[in-house]
Order: C-alpha cells, then sequence, then structure tokens
C-alpha cells in the first residue's frame, strides 16, 4: 500500500507530466475536482504509471455505478426502493377509487331510499336506469307500493355532479324527485289529474318546490311530485355507508306532505 | 265505474305480477345492507337487474354482484311456468399489483372458459389485469321465495350470502 507522503509524478488532464509532490496534494486535486479519478501516477519503484483509481484510496468520491440503472437506483437501498414502489401504487388506487366513490356515490344513496322504504314495509314495484349523457351521471327511477293499501311512492335520483373535481368544489349534489300516488276510484277524477297533469308538462325545468301531478289512466292512479336538490353527502360518508334513518325521516317528510296534496284533491285511498 | 274499477285492477294485479324480480331486488338490497354489505352499483336493463355491493374488511373480495334475470313469469301465460329466474354472482377480487407469473394463469383460465359449456352451478374464473372474478349462476323460481308482495326475505338473504362465500374461497388462493 502506496503511503500519502510518498512522492509522485503523476499526468494532468492536458496530458502533461507533473511531480513530483507527495501522493496526498494529487488525491486533494481529484477531491477538488481538478483531476480526473483515472489520471495516472509514478513513484520510485513503481512498476510503471498506475490509475490513482486504482490504488485503494478513498478519493472521496462515490463508486461509479455499474450501469445507467444501477445509477437511477443509486442512494437507495432495495428496501426503500419497495416501500416508494408500494406508495405510489397505494396512492394510485387511492385515486382510482376516489373516482370510482365519485361514481358510485349516487347509487349508494338510491341503496338507501331502498333499504329506508322496504323496512317499513313498501316494495319495490319498479326500478329503472336510464344510460349517463353528456358528462352526466345516469338517473334511476324507482317505484314502491304499500301492500296493504296499495299507495306507492316514487323516487328519482340523478346525480348532478359525478365529475370528483366538481364535487370537491360544491359536494355531491342530485335531482331528487319524490312522488305519492294512490289509487282513485273514479274515471272523471283521474281526469282531472290528468289535466293537470298536462298543465304540469308546461313546467320545463322545475324550480326546487315545485309539486306537479301525474296520473296513470291505465292503472288508475294519481301522483303528487315535488322536484327537490339534495346533498347526497349528507346521507352517504365516504365509506359509501348510509344513514337510513335520516333518509327515512326526510323521505316521510316528502312523502307526508304530496299525500295531503292528494288526498285534499282526490279523497283519502280507495 | 264499474268497468273502470275492474280495468285498472286487472292492470294492476298485472303490474305487480311483472313487478316479482324488483320485488326480490328490493328485499335483497334492504336485507343484504343490514349484513354490512353497501350497495354502490344499481344498473336495471330490460328484464335484467344487477346490484353491486363493497364489502367493507373482507379480507378477499372488494365487491360482490347480484344479477337477477327473469325468464318467465312476467306475462299471463307464462305465469303457469312459474317465475323461472337466473341469478348470477360474481365475487370481485382486487390485487393491488399483477405480475407476470399472474398473465399466464389469466392465458390458463381465460383460454379454458371458451371450452366450457355454461352449467348452472358452475364457478369460473376470471382475470381482467388486477381484478380476478369469480362467477357463477342458478336456475331459481322466484315464486319458492315471493307471494304476492310477500317475500321470504331471511332465507333469500341467506342462501345470497352462502353463493357468495362459495365464490369467496375459490378466490381466496388467488389473494396476494
Amino acid at each position: 500500500m502506496i503511503e500519502m507522503s510518498q512522492p509522485v509524478h503523476w499526468v494532468d488532464a492536458a496530458g502533461q507530466q507533473q511531480g513530483p509532490q507527495p501522493l496526498e496534494a494529487v488525491v486533494q486535486q481529484v477531491r477538488a475536482g481538478q483531476l480526473p479519478q483515472t489520471a495516472n501516477v509514478w513513484w520510485e519503484g513503481a512498476p510503471g504509471w498506475t490509475p490513482l483509481n486504482q490504488l485503494g484510496l478513498d478519493l472521496g468520491l462515490p463508486a461509479a455505478p455499474a450501469s445507467a440503472s444501477a445509477a437511477l437506483m443509486s442512494g437507495m437501498t432495495d428496501q426503500e426502493l419497495d416501500d416508494v414502489f408500494i406508495d405510489l401504487v397505494g396512492r394510485s388506487w387511492d385515486m382510482y377509487k376516489e373516482t370510482e366513490y365519485a361514481t358510485s356515490i349516487d347509487e349508494a344513496m338510491l341503496g338507501g331510499v331502498i333499504t329506508a322504504l322496504v323496512d317499513c314495509g313498501f316494495v319495490l314495484i319498479d326500478l329503472e336506469t336510464a344510460n349517463a349523457w353528456a358528462g352526466t351521471a345516469g338517473s334511476h327511477r324507482l317505484r314502491f307500493e304499500e301492500p296493504a293499501d296499495h299507495s306507492r311512492v316514487n323516487v328519482s335520483v340523478q346525480h348532478l355532479t359525478p365529475d370528483p373535481a366538481v364535487a370537491k368544489m360544491i359536494g355531491h349534489r342530485a335531482a331528487v324527485v319524490v312522488g305519492y300516488g294512490q289509487r282513485v276510484p273514479q274515471f272523471s277524477k283521474v281526469g282531472n289529474a290528468l289535466k293537470q297533469e298536462v298543465q304540469s308538462g308546461f313546467i320545463v325545468s322545475p324550480e326546487p318546490g315545485t309539486v306537479t301531478f301525474d296520473a296513470d289512466l291505465s292503472s288508475g292512479y294519481v301522483y303528487a311530485q315535488i322536484d327537490l336538490l339534495m346533498e347526497i353527502e349528507r346521507y352517504v360518508d365516504e365509506h359509501l355507508d348510509v344513514d337510513h334513518e335520516m333518509l327515512r325521516k326526510h323521505l316521510a317528510s316528502v312523502v307526508y306532505t304530496m299525500k295531503t296534496f292528494i288526498q285534499a284533491r282526490f279523497g283519502e285511498v280507495s | 265505474m264499474g268497468l273502470f274499477n275492474t280495468m285498472t285492477n286487472y292492470a294492476h294485479k298485472s303490474e305487480l305480477r311483472e313487478s316479482k324480480d324488483e320485488i326480490v331486488c328490493g328485499q335483497l338490497l334492504a336485507g343484504l345492507s343490514h349484513l354490512g354489505w353497501r350497495p354502490y352499483r344499481i344498473v336495471a336493463d330490460s328484464d335484467k337487474q344487477t346490484l353491486g355491493f363493497k364489502l367493507p374488511g373482507d379480507d378477499v373480495l372488494s365487491a360482490v354482484y347480484v344479477m337477477v334475470d327473469r325468464k318467465s313469469g312476467s306475462g299471463a301465460i307464462s305465469q303457469s311456468m312459474g317465475s323461472r329466474t337466473v341469478l348470477g354472482f360474481t365475487a370481485e377480487m382486487r390485487n393491488k399489483v399483477t405480475d407476470p407469473d399472474d398473465l399466464a394463469t389469466m392465458w390458463r383460465t381465460d383460454f379454458a372458459n371458451l371450452f366450457k359449456v355454461p352449467v348452472a352451478g358452475e364457478v369460473r374464473i376470471n382475470h381482467q389485469l388486477n381484478t380476478v372474478n369469480a362467477r357463477t349462476f342458478q336456475l331459481v323460481n322466484l315464486d319458492d321465495y315471493v307471494s304476492g308482495s310477500a317475500v321470504n326475505t331471511d332465507a333469500l338473504v341467506a342462501w345470497v350470502v352462502q353463493q357468495v362465500d362459495a365464490l369467496r374461497e375459490r378466490l381466496r388462493p388467488l389473494k396476494k
């Protein structure tokens, strides 16, 4: 092993022979970036010119990576590389699930509506899905019937903010129509409701709170329904867990009012 | 007025007969929600409904889909055949990362599926990159569970859970 005090000659960056000087001074030049670590040195008794980096000296420089990929991963242990990879994949799944959540929350609410009404004794008798179009999520229409008196509750839900970015700004909102219907035994009364349905048809874009009437002549039902805007996140949390009790109370208040409208106009249920 | 009532009664009866599959869907949604399953996908095509649930805390499955496809009994004549219905079940498992060995397995199972004739109760495994699905279907008569608008919900829900439990065990070895 050569001593650091050993006087040596060396070849500089321009190819000129320099020295002699103690080896330590030459190593300092390498550490200062003035001389390449492959610069050749020679001293009395040496077999020939030898590159500095083959003398087993501490040149104060990191070992040159063996390959480009080794250079890419330099400074990181295998464990660190694994940890970062797992974190990146995990974050990707988080973002994926965020989008999935944004497009599912309305259907979670819909499941909550069905559960709340079925728990009260209604049966679901109609379920329709309309496809998404022009940047809006699809809409759903539900119809329930109470087996005892055949009265009906209709609920339609359209998610207005399926885009995660929009939902982050204003929250998840839905246009909801809730209706109550009952069978009316007299043709004239259903006919009257039909006239009102025609009038309701002129309300192209109902504002919240607008009550409209609808009638189905074939099955003899008349319906009163109201348009509402609802904040879905009041009922559905970030784990898609639904507050069925709050949903039930809110539905109850609307159904109660619509029932009052129907009964005021068409009398008690048949 | 008598004629009007007769007419509307007939229409109403017919509506309820057609609604047997929806009635079942409603009871399944409510029953499975009470078990902690969280509805997150509800799609109704003509005569076919698909209900998707998330199963929070499940160590294998990320989601379950129940498909109700009614084949007979919605009309007055086909009613005599009963409410023959295909109930399909898909259990979905997600692995966070798919490696090349998984891709080789996908080829084998998915290729084998091409030559299988669909048989009720048979389980098929399908891979879609990170998602592995186990599917099966059963032919049932909804009349066994539904009478008028009354549904034997407990029996139906327990049977559905049993189907999903079986699919979960088929997927468990593939979970990473």
